[in-house]
């Protein structure tokens, strides 16, 4: 007995991660209960994630890249992160992060968009415009092609704002076509009133609005015919699926699949690591980059080079000018400590001769910070005496009468 | 990989190299800045016109003590040592004290040692050994 098959999707807007599940029958599809999980509770998340796989053997995992870096081109290199749009348009980006998230297809919002419209485009040029996870993609198209593509973030932009900036992209896309979109179509993936009517104005064109969630649409573009060709993952490690959505049968190809995606996706990231000067890619992001990549790369890259250029340099000088300062401070301590040495000695010498005074002449002294050692005429014993213990009162005064009247008297520190 | 490995040598460099010679570097200014400003403060107080000292140089040194004492004599006893023996009159005894005391901000010397004195018929014979710093 085959098992009903179950498309299960989930997309992370803003810190949230939304999980549902949907029974594809031949008249339709029902949709289960959203979950929702904060990034904080990833592994709940992935836990229910795991509990539904388990439940529903024939299943999806489906989900959508809102990435902003992508782009509805009309050819792709093999390298290219690409999926197919239409006949003659991909959508192409440059990374592809699934987070650790198992998923078997993974759908651009252009693509969700084209499958929406492409019944209604004819030879004139219709703007597309698709409101996911508070970011506009938009793309001109006509019946046979998508001429051109633009993602504008809205986050912190007024609804004005957010109006204008589609003005210019018309007016962008003007230039290159000297063409006006004829109809605008728009579908929002919330209830966004005031954003409708600021375009609304800013165009001054009738707008028709489309109101669904992206859950619901996910579930709804698994049932288009040959949707595989359709997702990121590139199409050579996917299953076939057949048309028909009562034959959607996948067996135990998830494991498969999902590891061959890891090694597509990981040889993807390294080749676009490699190729960094994208304008676009902050620094940061170059550097975070580095880290992110799981296959190496033999060449040097400036982003590298350049930090560690300027960390030698300033430690380098820093080091040279260390050097010199601290010769500098040697040589200050070097002459302070001189300068109270010789301040100190001369201010017991000074002491001495006061203290000899009038009353005696020095002969021949020795005057050193740690002895004296003096010999004079004295004519003032006692006061000479006196004066010369007050300073000193470790010593020893001697005096010795002289021939000629005079006596001499000698001086000596203990 | 020679990026990854580049970048975390980097970091290495940063943390080991840069910062700590960057914090020593200003640890040190302050330090000099602290000390300069002390033997400022030093050389005001003894009415010294600046403290940045010379290498003692024998020739400059006997000119400059020309005009102060009656004779000044300086030889080299070895390799960083100066002996100068200052013949003055005993009456200048103040003279010799005011310039020992601030020699050290006009000349990198210091007294090696002690001063020694020898008086014969008034005049004053001084003998001080200066240390090159």
């Amino acid at each position: 007995m085959k098992s009903e098959f179950v498309s299960i999707t989930y997309y992370k807007e803003r810190e949230f991660y939304y999980l549902s599940h949907a029974i594809h029958t031949k008249e339709g599809f029902i949709a289960k209960e959203i979950k929702q999980f904060h990034e904080t509770q990833k592994d709940e998340f992935l836990e229910n994630l795991e509990t539904l796989k388990r439940e529903h053997p024939n299943h999806e995992v489906v989900t959508m890249s809102l990435s902003e870096e992508q782009i509805v081109t009309e050819k792709i290199n093999e390298s290219d992160i690409s999926s197919k749009i239409s006949n003659t348009n991909f959508v192409v980006q440059r990374k592809l992060d699934t987070a650790g998230i198992p998923a078997t297809l993974i759908f651009s919002p252009f693509t969700i968009l084209y499958q929406e419209y492409k019944n209604i485009l004819n030879d004139n040029l219709t703007l597309i415009i698709g409101l996911f996870d508070r970011k506009l993609f938009m793309m001109f198209a006509t019946k046979n092609k998508i001429h051109q593509s633009w993602v504008i973030g809205t986050r912190g932009l007024s609804e004005r704002q957010v109006a204008q900036r589609v003005y210019k992209c018309m007016q962008a896309y003007y230039k290159i076509s000297f063409t006006f979109a004829d109809d605008v179509e728009m579908l929002v993936a919330d209830d966004s009133p005031k954003l409708l009517k600021a375009i609304h104005e800013e165009l001054g064109k009738r707008i028709a609005l489309a109101q669904n969630n992206i859950h619901n649409l996910l579930h709804n573009i698994v049932t288009v015919p040959n949707v595989t060709h359709m997702n990121f993952i590139p199409r050579e490690i996917q299953k076939s699926k057949k048309d028909d959505l009562a034959d959607i049968r996948l067996e135990d190809k998830n494991k498969d699949s999902i590891s061959a995606f890891k090694t597509v996706e990981s040889e993807h990231k390294s080749q676009y690591d490699y190729d960094s000067e994208d304008d676009g890619v902050s620094f940061l992001d170059k550097i975070k980059s580095m880290f992110r990549s799981k296959k190496t790369t033999s060449s040097l890259s400036l982003v590298a080079i350049l930090p560690f250029l300027f960390s030698v340099i300033t430690g380098g000088i820093f080091f040279l000018k260390n050097n010199q300062l601290e010769e500098k401070l040697a040589l200050r301590d070097a002459q302070m400590t001189s300068q109270l040495y010789n301040q100190n000695l001369v201010s017991i010498s000074d002491k001495i001769f006061r203290a000899i005074g009038k009353n005696g002449e020095i002969k021949s002294g020795l005057i050193s910070e740690k002895s004296i050692s003096l010999k004079g005429v004295v004519w003032g014993i006692e006061p000479l005496r006196e004066s010369l213990i007050s300073i000193y009162n470790e010593s020893d005064f001697v005096i010795k009468p002289l021939g000629n009247m005079s006596t001499e008297f000698s001086f000596k520190t203990k | 990989m020679i990026n990854k490995i580049i970048l975390i040598l980097t970091l290495i460099i940063f943390g080991v190299f840069v910062v700590p010679s960057g914090m020593k570097y200003f640890e040190n200014s302050k330090t000099l800045e602290n000390k300069e400003l002390q033997l400022s403060n030093m050389a005001i107080e003894l009415k010294a016109k600046n403290i940045e000292a010379k290498e003692f140089d024998e020739i400059a040194f006997t000119k400059e003590t020309k005009s102060l004492f009656t004779e000044t004599k300086v030889s080299k006893i070895d390799k960083n040592i100066y002996k100068v023996v200052f013949l003055l009159n005993k009456n200048q005894i103040d003279k010799l004290h005011s310039y020992l005391e601030t020699v050290a901000f006009k000349y990198l010397v210091k007294i090696d040692g002690a001063i020694e004195y020898q008086e014969n018929n008034g005049t004053l014979k001084v003998i001080v050994n200066f240390k090159n710093l």
